[in-house]
């Protein structure tokens, strides 16, 4: 077997962020399916969960270099080539860059929805009171309906991982997971540039301080 | 940047749009308009337990008074579903009218748990009183589930 090095990728903040998100989603859902009707656990999951994507909007400006969108949003001419012409990426390829930023997209909407939805039963959330009957119902109904959407993001997220498993031999999840690919796995001469923990560390302070304030500031 | 700045536009947008839609014209097939009054009735009363229940309002002896009064409005839902009824602004799923005995079913767990928690309050043991509450609130949950448009 030919020996390589390994090229780091993902910095520890980006990955973190990735098994998190993991873990937040499938609590939304748990929580929901199998929680209390007064919805506590769903709540604070939600909370969680919308400092996690405020602070990886953050990092996606001010990250490390392959958290960027910068690094990884393109054009449709781009996506559509390299569709028709797989070659190797340091981070996130074209289509997968896309594919990040749809998940981004329906988890906000998700997490902002949520704040204004209400079950008409017992649960409302936080921001309800701030909008109209008929516009917290359509929230209500975009929370319910997105779920659907994010099953089938998610759905594709994981046909892609067996994709570029079984076609390309490409480990994405041990990447994810370490934080490194194979060198002959990235374009030659490749690296990262990677940003100090500290900043991921502010940009986290950041994004909670952001939610506790949009949560709770209407009281003052 | 400039992409980015676009996309971010795009997002705003999409989400100020949902503020701004135009209020749709009142609903007049009379089934709905009297049924989503009872609802409204009862979520209220709901609202009003949580405050006593859950947070920390002081009116214990209102309980009764809500409780028994959720009793009240169902008693008027009997004859909610009407053929015909579902032509209007409806959350209504078709499956009310084409599964009635499994929504009559539905109706009538809610109808006991309403009951059951009436009959809590009346004993006096909040923990009892909440769980009673939840009880009802789950069963207003797993009919929306079946018969109610997302």
């Amino acid at each position: 077997m030919k020996q390589t090095r390994d090229i780091p990728v993902w910095d520890l903040p980006t990955r973190l962020f990735h098994w998190l998100l993991v873990l937040l989603v499938a609590g939304a859902w748990l929580s929901h399916e199998f929680g209390d009707v007064t919805l506590t656990w769903h709540t604070w999951n939600g909370y969680a969960l919308l400092t996690l994507l405020l602070f990886r909007l953050l990092w996606g400006i001010i990250g490390s270099s392959t958290a960027r969108f910068a690094d990884f949003v393109t054009g449709p001419r781009t996506v559509l080539h390299y569709l028709r012409n797989h070659r190797p990426t340091l981070g996130h390829n074209p289509a997968g860059g896309w594919s990040v930023l749809a998940l981004l997209i329906v988890l906000l909407t998700q997490a902002v929805a949520g704040l204004f939805a209400t079950d008409d039963i017992i649960v409302s959330g936080p921001l309800n009171f701030l909008v109209s009957s008929d516009t917290a119902a359509l929230l209500s109904s975009i929370h319910r309906l997105g779920f659907y959407v994010l099953l089938g993001l998610v759905v594709l997220h994981l046909a892609a991982l067996a994709f570029h498993r079984l076609v390309h031999g490409d480990d994405l999840v041990r990447a994810m997971i370490s934080g490194r690919k194979p060198a002959d796995r990235v374009p030659p001469d490749a690296a990262a540039a990677m940003r100090p923990l500290w900043l991921a560390a502010l940009c986290l302070a950041c994004a909670a301080l952001a939610v506790w304030l949009g949560v709770s500031m209407w009281g003052w | 940047m400039k992409r980015l700045t676009m996309i971010g536009c795009a997002i705003a947008g999409a989400l100020a749009s949902t503020f701004t839609l135009p209020a749709a014209a009142d609903e007049t097939n009379p089934y709905i308009v009297h049924r989503q009054g009872i609802y409204k009735t009862v979520a209220g009363h709901m609202t009003s337990l949580k405050a006593i229940l859950f947070l920390g309002h002081e009116a214990k002896g209102q309980t009764t008074y809500h409780a028994e009064a959720i009793v009240e409005a169902l008693k008027h839902m009997g004859n909610a579903y009407p053929a015909g009824s579902d032509k209007g602004e409806t959350k209504a799923r078709a499956e009310i009218w084409t599964q009635p005995e499994k929504f009559r079913e539905a109706g009538q767990n809610s109808f006991a748990a309403a009951t059951a928690l009436s009959d809590a309050t009346q004993m006096g043991d909040t923990k009892e009183v909440m769980g009673a509450y939840k009880k009802l609130g789950e069963s207003c949950k797993a009919c929306h589930d079946d018969f109610r448009k997302k």
